[in-house]
């Protein structure tokens, strides 16, 4: 589970996750994670760091973080791909960063020692570029001097910066789903020298967990700091229970940290249920509508790209549109209620309120309704219109919901058979067919706790008889066993096992990147490498010798496929088409052109239609539909011995 | 242009014969005229290039080309072959029976002399076909029906007849019980006349059973005869019923986009076929028009304003694109977008295969199945796609591609999956998701909790659900039912309807039917019954307990402010409406009032209208003064900035002026107190407020009005006073100004 996860520390349980969706589905509040970064600035922040930290913070060869030689070095960079990740992830949500035991101060209410860096805010560029300059070898001692003093003190309280923490939690103006500290020291006993201090300590943190702001520590070991014992102090802090102290104690100190420092460029996504909606199964004989209730969840949806907007040229400031309605003669402006729809047909205009309209849309409440059970065979694989969604039972509408589910879940399972319903997501969208397919739990059998995938109803939307199209029929002459057998080869050769999260999208990570510099100033994007696009030289290189048969097997010499030029083939093909296919070639000079061929032993060269082609127009019976096969009977025709 | 339309001639029996009918019954002309106008206004939807004339003949009138004195006479063309209009729907309905004899057979001549003039020296027309309504009552001569028939033939005219019944001349009555009748053989959807969309089913169309006249054993006859001839068909009323109930969109003719497929080093041209997607009729796209004058198309401006209180217009040459990155800005200039735009050819590559069975149906995107098959004119690339297809097929393979349409499109990531028929050979193509468009959601597995765990009867309940409600066989002749390909779109069925219905009643509200149930009725009530009791053994056995938790109705409405609510409402008790709890039916009711809502005092020239409604006396003045108040109130609320604060003003002042008029200042001088606290308390609305004031637009006082008991300096400290202490001496009003404002006009 990564850091930037806002599910990260809680154990998210489905009950709780439709809290913020209502019936709608039409989310009123934007769930925001609050984070804050309390960074200790004691001198042992500023040596050169022990050596297991360097080693795990370059392990991605990035040269810039091999530069970082100090601890304080490191979690600048940190604190910046934090930010940076989050622009991306979710720029919503808000982050700060609070110094402790600075020379200076700055907070609310004068504690001494503690610096509010970054007030409580969604990141910006602006934030970015500071902690950049805060991490560079060449300018980070000379910011530091400039914004916090050249000295460090000692005597600061850890309850008073925590309560500064606290302090820009409750001010903020937005609602927090998540709130957390994460503190960066190298001092596993801050107050050793002081029980008072460390005692208020531990109790601000208890207060903060109450209050449920989560606390998680970031050690830094240096030259002289090895050690960072959890049991000293923040194993109360943290509220540690002995199993996790023991296992706090034995992790590598560097674990979460480089999580921290890689740069991640992918979107977080909110577990929000898109709506919940009775799930109808009919009604029982006394009329009791029998209903159940599940929570509809988006799986899989085209990742939004950054939107473009507009701005103002002169202050570079967002600006709005305003849409308004007015008539062409008079530009007099038009309330909604003036408004009526209308089509023509044939000339007469027809009209609709926008009541109207929506009346005809609308069909019935929301929700499922069961038509019944099909078996999974008749699902076909061009069933399919628009991406769809995964069910699982919601107990706060209905009790009772699960057990229900649940056996629908076994016995479809079982049975191999779906439910057909349909399914209405809103009161005004009209009603669709869907298929809902029973899914099991997979578990990855290697590593334990790794769920592949989750129990409940898979839901397809099928399409209505309005949206199949009839095409043409393709009936090309099946290809021959052994042209097959090459393709086979040619799949073997290619096989990879396909995984969903394998291939990127180069247009968003492109955007994202360019946008990323631009902002920053950095001159070059990150680099992206674009696996979907395959490299042919590879792809040769495992199956050239199959391909290179099947075109001696299929193409005549010379031909160059995938060309615009037709081929003199494709041309022949051309001009006859319009007459009836078959009788066509008896053209003599064709004849002669294959026979001249068989009597100078080159009817190889000559593809397999050619061949056919002859033989029918011949009349004679190829003992099979191999090449060799014509080429046998042709050259037994002409007499021409093998 | 291709030649792809069709020149029909409609010629209808309007002769004596098709007027009779028993008491109860549709007569035959009614019903011919039913299916008349359906064929019209399908044709009108589909906005068919077809063309079509009508043809009377029985009635007193006379008109077409071939008649003389003595003949062809009481054959009327009434409309020229042309494509569907209105005016032809008219001609339909105008329809009446007439008493004259006319011959069936010199209609035919007429018909398709007139389709051959109409037609001469044109070109696109695919076939020429006359369509016969008759029920061959009336007696005609058939002496020269040779030299008709291989006249016809030799124009290639085909005749198409529609009648009650086409009963063999012995077994005549009854076709509609006999399950073996060859003329009932339209499957799901012949079923019942009374689906039909056009009327609003409160007559049922059925055909009278009585015996068949010797004269219509006759003319049946020939009529077989010439329909045979001709290679045409014969459709009873029923048949043409249930076919043309059924409402098809636009067909689109399938076009191919052209690829490079790329394996390695072979190339094959491919091209590719919509297969499937979500079907939007083009007609559905509706133009926003001024209700009150719908001929003028309403003109939409969108403007670009500074996101700050100065609400400043800023010109489209100074604006800039950009992105925001966190809370930064960051603008970017035409140039730089383009060039940071990722570069990509147009492509269609195959990455390399995977297992079919990885390919979840879950994981599917986009809304388009696309057929992939070799372009034929490359004969050997089509000989080794179909190889690479079978192989893939054999091996239970799917591609896994990389495709992009054009150079300035992002490319998508999808499969192919093989598809082989016994006729066809294809692949479809399937669009997949990125990394980026994968959410992770955990769920637990229910079974951990001991309650989700169903017991072995309730299982068996379960079990025996599936089993009675199996659709696998369900249908008629044991067919999977709800076949998607046979399901049609109610949506669009219903859009159709209600069309076609306001486009012929225009004042009539509309009839919303065609839900999935209602179309598929008969199958889900066999459904219903085979799970009646098992769907009982469900509710024994587990327990489901509402928690009263969901909202009964959340609506737009609801969420967002009150005025207009309290708008609705007074429209709603305008018309005397019951206020209903089914919204279905309230909202199809509200619509249906769409005339008097014109009645009523509109936003932009509200001024006239009130005057205009007060001159009038009806409605009741209360209810014009509650009308504008309404309307006062959402041009307040949705002004923007203060563009709309002059108008409301001399609404205000009209307002006022009337109630003095009409000795009802109790109407004003309420209105303003809510006026009042609802200007006050709304963030830009206080400006609005300051405007009465500066126009000192006082509650009416006993000088101006002898009804009112505001006395001069009442109104005066009421103007004077700040609107925050004004909150605080009325707090009731601050406070419950949602009720208030409702209440005024419970008041009024």
């Amino acid at each position: 589970m990564s850091l930037l996860d806002q599910n990260w520390g809680a154990g998210g349980s489905a009950e709780d996750e439709a809290q913020d969706e209502n019936q709608q589905g039409r989310p009123i509040t934007t769930n925001r994670d609050g984070t804050l970064i309390l960074i200790e600035c004691a001198p042992q922040m500023f040596e050169t760091l022990a050596n297991q930290m360097k080693q795990d913070s370059t392990f991605d060869e990035d040269d810039e973080d091999a530069q970082l030689t100090t601890g304080f070095q490191l979690v600048m960079r940190a604190c910046q791909r934090f930010y940076q990740s989050k622009i991306i992830s979710n720029d919503k949500d808000l982050s700060g960063i609070i110094l402790y035991g600075t020379e200076n101060s700055l907070n609310a209410f004068d504690f001494k020692h503690i610096y509010i860096l970054h007030e409580l805010a969604q990141p910006s560029a602006e934030r970015i570029i500071q902690l950049e300059t805060l991490s560079n070898k060449d300018t980070f001692r000379a910011k530091y001097d400039e914004l916090f003093g050249s000295t460090q003190a000692t005597g600061y309280s850890l309850n008073e910066a925590l309560w500064t923490c606290s302090n820009l939690f409750s001010n903020s103006p937005q609602r927090l789903t998540i709130k957390r500290i994460f503190i960066f020291t190298c001092n596993d006993q801050p107050h050793a020298s002081n029980l008072t201090l460390e005692r208020q300590a531990k109790q601000r943190a208890k207060d903060l967990h109450d209050v449920g702001i989560q606390l998680e520590v970031f050690p830094i070991l240096t030259e002289s700091i090895t050690k960072f014992d959890f049991k000293k102090f923040f194993q109360d802090v943290l509220m540690l229970s002995d199993e996790d102290l023991e296992i706090r104690n034995n992790q590598e100190p560097t674990g979460r940290l480089n999580e921290l420092l890689k740069l991640v460029y992918s979107k977080e996504h909110k577990k929000r249920a898109y709506c919940t909606v009775p799930f109808s199964l009919g009604k029982s004989s006394d009329g009791t509508p029998l209903e159940f209730s599940v929570s509809v969840y988006n799986m899989v949806r085209p990742c939004p790209k950054p939107t473009k907007i507009k701005l103002d040229m002169k202050t570079n400031l967002e600006t709005k549109i305003v849409t308004k309605h007015y008539l062409p003669e008079t530009a007099e402006i038009l309330m909604p209620s003036d408004i009526q729809y209308g089509l023509d047909v044939a000339n007469r205009r027809i009209l609709f309120d926008s009541d109207e309209i929506k009346a005809i849309k609308k069909f019935g409440d929301s929700g499922f309704e069961l038509l019944g059970f099909k078996s999974l065979s008749c699902l076909l694989p061009h069933h399919y219109v628009k991406p769809g969604h995964f069910i699982y039972p919601d107990e706060k509408y209905v009790e009772g919901s699960s057990c229900l589910f649940n056996a629908l879940l076994k016995k479809c399972l079982e049975k191999k058979m779906f439910i057909l319903c349909q399914f209405t997501a809103r009161r005004n969208t009209p009603p669709r067919l869907v298929a809902l397919t029973a899914q099991a739990e997979e578990v990855n059998k290697k590593i334990k706790n790794d769920r592949l995938a989750s129990n409940g109803f898979h839901v397809h939307y099928l399409p209505y008889a309005d949206d199949i199209r009839t095409l043409p029929k393709n009936d090309t002459t099946r290809a021959a066993n052994d042209e097959v057998d090459l393709f086979k080869n040619v799949i073997r050769g290619l096989k990879f096992k396909y995984r969903p999260d394998k291939f990127e999208n180069p247009a968003l990570q492109t955007l994202w990147r360019n946008i990323e510099a631009t902002a920053l100033n950095k001159g070059e994007p990150d680099e992206f490498i674009d696996l979907t696009i395959p490299s042919v030289e590879n792809q040769n290189r495992k199956i050239s010798g199959y391909v290179d048969e099947l075109k001696q097997m299929i193409f005549p010499p010379g031909y160059v496929m995938g060309t615009t030029k037709k081929s003199a083939a494709a041309k022949r093909k051309a001009e006859t088409t319009s007459s009836p296919s078959s009788a066509k070639k008896t053209k003599p000079d064709e004849d002669v052109d294959v026979e001249a061929a068989a009597k100078s032993n080159l009817l190889s060269k000559l593809t397999v239609p050619m061949l056919k082609d002859y033989c029918r127009d011949k009349k004679l019976k190829a003992s099979g539909t191999k090449k060799q096969d014509f080429i046998d009977v042709i050259q037994s025709h002409l007499g021409i011995a093998q | 242009m291709a030649s792809n339309k069709e020149a029909l001639a409609l010629v209808v029996d309007i002769g004596v014969g098709m007027s009779q009918t028993a008491p109860g019954f549709d007569s035959p002309l009614q019903i011919t005229s039913d299916i008349l106008q359906m064929i019209v206004q399908r044709k009108m939807f589909q906005q068919s290039k077809d063309e079509l004339a009508l043809i009377l003949y029985g009635g007193d009138e006379t008109n077409n080309d071939l008649a003389d004195e003595n003949n062809y006479q009481n054959i009327s063309v009434v409309f020229s072959l042309s494509p569907a209009n209105w005016h032809l729907f008219e001609e339909i309905q105008k329809i009446k029976p007439g008493n004259n004899p006319a011959d069936l057979i010199d209609a035919i001549v007429v018909a398709a002399d007139h389709l051959r003039r109409e037609t001469e020296g044109k070109r696109g027309y695919a076939a020429k076909r006359v369509l016969l309504f008759t029920n061959a009552a009336t007696p005609f001569n058939d002496h020269s029906l040779k030299v008709i028939l291989d006249s016809l033939r030799l124009q290639d005219i085909t005749v198409d007849a529609i009648g009650p019944s086409w009963g063999q001349e012995e077994e005549d009555d009854d076709e509609n019980d006999r399950p073996d009748s060859p003329t009932q053989t339209n499957g799901h959807n012949g079923d019942s006349a009374s689906a039909r969309p056009t009327t609003n089913g409160n007559h049922h169309n059925r055909n009278q059973k009585k015996p068949l006249t010797p004269q219509q054993k006759t003319g049946i006859r020939i009529i077989n005869d010439i329909v045979n001839t001709t290679e045409g068909s014969l459709f009873t009323f029923r048949e043409a019923l249930g076919m043309l109930s059924i409402h098809q969109s636009k067909t689109v003719k399938p076009t191919a986009t052209k690829y490079i497929m790329q394996l390695a080093d072979i190339k094959l041209h491919i091209c590719t076929y919509i297969q499937v997607k979500d079907n939007k009729p083009g007609i559905f796209r509706l133009k926003k028009v001024y209700a009150r004058d719908p001929k003028s198309e309403i003109k939409v401006d969108r403007g670009r304003y500074t996101k700050d209180e100065h609400d400043e217009e800023i010109e489209k040459e100074e604006l800039t694109d950009g992105f925001r990155y966190g809370t930064t800005f960051v603008p970017i200039n035409k140039e730089t977008l383009d060039d940071m735009k990722y570069q990509s050819e147009k492509c269609f590559s195959v990455i390399g295969f995977s297992d079919a069975n990885m390919m979840r149906r879950s994981l599917y995107l986009g809304d388009t199945v696309y057929e992939v098959i070799a372009e034929p004119t490359y004969e050997e690339e089509a000989q080794t796609f179909t190889g690479l297809v079978q192989a893939m097929y054999d091996t239970n393979t799917v591609a896994i591609v990389r495709k992009c349409f054009s150079e300035r499109s992002s490319p998508e990531l999808g499969f192919l999956r093989p598809h082989i028929a016994h006729d066809h050979i294809c692949m479809y193509y399937v669009k997949l998701p990125f990394a980026e468009d994968l959410r992770e959601f955990n769920f637990d597995n229910l079974d951990v909790i001991k309650r989700n765990l169903p017991n072995d009867e309730q299982l068996k309940t379960v079990d025996n659900l599936i089993t009675t409600m199996d659709l696998s066989h369900a249908d008629r002749g044991r067919e999977e039912a709800f076949q998607p390909e046979l399901i049609s779109n109610p949506y669009i069925q219903r859009m159709f309807q209600s069309i076609a219905q306001r486009a012929v009643t225009p004042d009539e509200p509309l009839s919303l039917s065609n839900t999935i149930m209602e179309m598929n009725d008969t199958l889900i009530q066999s459904i219903a019954r085979k799970s009646k009791r098992t769907l009982d053994t469900v509710h024994e056995q587990f327990i489901l307990r509402d928690t009263n938790r969901r909202q009964k109705v959340a609506t737009g409405e609801a969420l967002f402010g009150n005025n207009d609510i309290s708008a609705k409402k007074a429209r709603l008790e305008d018309n005397n409406e019951e206020f209903t709890t089914d919204s279905t039916s309230f909202e199809a009711q509200a619509a249906a009032k769409k005339k008097a809502a014109i009645k009523t005092v509109g936003t932009v020239t509200p001024v006239e209208d009130f005057r205009i409604l007060i001159e009038q006396g009806s409605p009741s003045l209360t209810d014009v003064c509650k009308q504008m108040c309404t309307l006062i109130f959402d041009l307040i609320n949705n002004s923007h900035g203060d563009s709309l604060f002059e108008k409301a003003l001399q609404c205000i002042q009209c307002l006022r002026e009337i109630c003095i008029d009409k000795l009802e200042p109790k109407i004003f001088n309420d209105f303003e107190v809510v006026l009042k606290a609802h200007a006050s308390d709304i963030d830009g609305r206080k400006d609005f407020w300051k405007k009465i004031v500066d126009e000192k637009i006082s509650l009416i006082t006993s000088e101006e009005c002898i009804e009112s008991n505001v006395i001069p300096v009442e109104a005066k400290k009421f103007l004077e006073e700040e609107t925050a202490i004004q909150a605080l001496n009325n707090a009731p009003i601050n406070n419950e100004q949602d009720d208030e404002e409702e209440d005024l006009f419970d008041l009024i």
